[in-house]
C-alpha cells in the first residue's frame, strides 16, 4: 500500500466508521466536582458538555477539573470552567478532514455531532486502530501517559536488490522513504534512515552479487538489514575508512566511490553492525532508536 | 530565497518545474553521490554534472529543493520521468557548476545583506 492509497482510503473512510457510538456527555449544570467523578467513575480523559435540550455547548477534560482543583473552585459549574467553543466534525466528514482538524488545533478528540446533537466522539487512536485494521497491521499501543493518543504501527518488510541494476538503484531507499513517512515519523528519523537506507542500498548494487534489504518498524526504533550473497568484505575496518573504495573506473564516472557510503552509515545511525564473510555475504545491520518517541511534528515536504 | 527567484536570475532551464514557490535554504555543488549525501541537506539546490537515475533518488531521499545539471547537460529521459514520479524540480544551464555555484552564492549573500541593511 503506498502513500497514494492511504491517501485516498482517508478520503473514502467517514467519521461515523469509526467513531465511538457511546458518549458520556456532561449536563452543563453539574459543578466541576461532579464532572470529575463522572469522568473517574466512566474512566475517561474528558467529554462533551450539553445544554437542557441536549445541545452541545462545550468540552471539558481532566486538565480543566485538574485546574479548578488547583485553584480550589469544584465547586463551580462546569459551564464556566469548559472549553468553547467547540470544534466538531459530523458523521458525514471524510477522515482526512477529521485528520486536518487535529493536526490543526492539537487536541486529542473530537466530538461527531448531528445538527447540534452529539451522536459520537472521535480520537485518534480510533483513526489509527480502523486504518491499521483496514491495512491488517499489528498494532502497538504506546504506554499510556501523556502520550496516550500516539501510536507506532509495527511492519516489516523486504525488498530485494538486484546486483548492477543502476536503473532501478535508489528504488528500495526511495519505497522506504514513503512507508516511513507513511508510519508518521520524524523528519529527522526519516533523513537518517534513508541515508543509510541509500548508501546500503547502493554497496549491494555495486559491489555485491544482489541481495535482500528489510526494514522492520518498532515501538522503539527502526532496524534494517541489509543481506547479500557475497563476494563479502575483506577488511571491514578498511572498509569503514573515509575514501576507501574498490569501486572500478566505470562506476567511479558516475559519481560512485568517494568511499563514503559506510561513513555516512555510521553518521545516521545510533548502531552499525557488519558482519562478513569471504565468498558468503555480507550483512549490515543498522538500527536507529525512537527519541521523544519518533513520531511528526507536523511538518510538510514540497516532494 | 524562492526557488523561481533562483530559476529567474540564473535563468536556468526549466526541465521538470517545482511544486509551489518554496524557500531554498542553500545550495551544494558536487558529482560525488556519497559527498552530496554526506554535505547537502532538505532544500538545498544541488548543481552537478551527474546524469543518471541516482542523481533524481539522491535528491528526492535527501528533500533537495532541485538540481540543477551544469555545462548544458541534457538529462537522459529515464532520469526526467523519474524527477516528474517523485516530483523533483529538474533544471538546466549552458553554464558550469563554477560560474552557476558563483552567481547562487552571489544571490544568497545579496539576501542575507539585505537583511540588515
Ligand atoms: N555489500 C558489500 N559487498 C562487498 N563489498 C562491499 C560492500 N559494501 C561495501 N563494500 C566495500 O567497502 C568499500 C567502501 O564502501 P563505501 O560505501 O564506504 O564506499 P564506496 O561504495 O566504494 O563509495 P561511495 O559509497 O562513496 O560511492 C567498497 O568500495 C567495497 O570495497
Ligand atoms: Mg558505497
Amino acid at each position: 500500500m503506498n502513500n497514494h492509497e492511504v491517501g485516498s482510503l482517508q478520503e473514502k473512510l467517514l467519521v461515523k466508521d469509526m467513531m465511538t457510538c457511546q458518549v458520556v456527555t456532561v449536563p452543563h449544570d453539574l459543578t466541576m466536582e461532579q464532572v470529575k467523578a463522572l469522568l473517574g467513575d466512566m474512566a475517561i480523559t474528558g467529554a462533551p458538555v450539553v445544554d437542557d435540550k441536549g445541545r452541545i455547548c462545550g468540552i471539558v477534560s481532566m486538565f480543566d477539573v485538574l485546574k479548578a482543583l488547583e485553584e480550589n473552585l469544584l465547586s463551580l459549574p462546569v459551564a464556566g470552567r469548559m472549553s468553547t467553543p467547540v470544534i466538531v466534525t459530523t458523521p458525514d466528514s471524510t477522515v482526512a478532514e477529521a485528520i486536518a482538524l487535529f493536526r490543526q488545533h492539537r487536541f486529542n478528540r473530537l466530538p461527531v455531532v448531528d445538527g447540534e446533537r452529539v451522536v459520537g466522539m472521535l480520537t485518534p487512536g480510533d483513526i489509527v486502530r480502523k486504518l491499521a485494521n483496514v491495512l491488517k497491521l499489528d498494532l502497538v499501543e504506546e504506554a499510556a501517559g501523556p502520550q496516550e493518543n500516539r501510536t507506532i504501527l509495527q511492519w516489516a518488510e523486504e525488498f530485494p536488490v538486484a546486483a548492477g541494476e543502476f536503473g532501478q538503484a535508489g528504488e528500495v531507499s526511495i519505497a522506504i522513504k514513503k512507508k516511513l513517512q507513511e508510519a508518521g515519523l520524524s523528519p529527522l528519523v526519516i533523513k537518517k534512515a534513508v541515508i543509510a537506507a541509500y548508501e546500503a542500498e547502493m554497496n549491494m548494487v555495486i559491489h555485491s552479487h544482489g541481495g535482500a534489504f528489510e526494514v522492520r518498524m518498532t515501538p522503539e526504533g527502526v532496524l534494517m538489514t541489509a543481506r547479500d550473497q557475497g563476494p563479502g568484505i575483506e577488511d571491514v575496518a578498511k572498509a569503514m575508512e573515509e575514501g576507501f573504495s574498490t569501486a572500478p573506473q566505470n562506476i567511479r564516472r558516475m559519481g560512485f566511490g568517494a568511499g563514503m557510503g559506510l561513513p555516512n552509515i555510521k553518521r545516521s545511525v545510533d548502531s552499525l553492525e557488519i558482519t562478513s564473510r569471504i565468498g558468503q555475504g555480507t550483512e549490515v545491520k543498522m538500527v536507529i532508536h525512537f527519541q521523544d518517541g519518533g513520531l511528526n511534528e507536523n511538518k510538510t515536504d514540497h516532494q | 530565497m524562492k526557488i523561481k527567484q533562483i530559476i529567474n536570475e540564473l535563468a536556468l532551464e526549466v526541465i521538470v518545474p517545482p511544486r509551489g514557490d518554496y524557500e531554498v535554504q542553500s545550495g551544494y555543488t558536487g558529482d560525488l553521490l556519497s559527498q552530496v549525501v554526506a554535505r547537502a541537506d532538505r532544500d538545498f539546490i544541488w548543481i552537478t554534472i551527474q546524469n543518471h537515475l541516482n542523481v533524481i533518488a539522491v535528491a528526492c531521499l535527501l528533500n533537495l529543493a532541485g538540481v540543477i545539471l551544469a555545462e548544458g547537460i541534457e538529462p537522459i529521459p529515464e532520469a526526467v520521468e523519474k524527477a516528474r514520479e517523485e516530483g523533483v524540480c529538474l533544471l538546466s544551464s549552458p553554464e558550469g557548476s563554477f560560474e552557476l555555484g558563483g552567481k547562487l552564492y552571489q544571490l544568497f549573500n545579496v539576501e542575507v545583506e539585505s537583511c540588515y541593511t
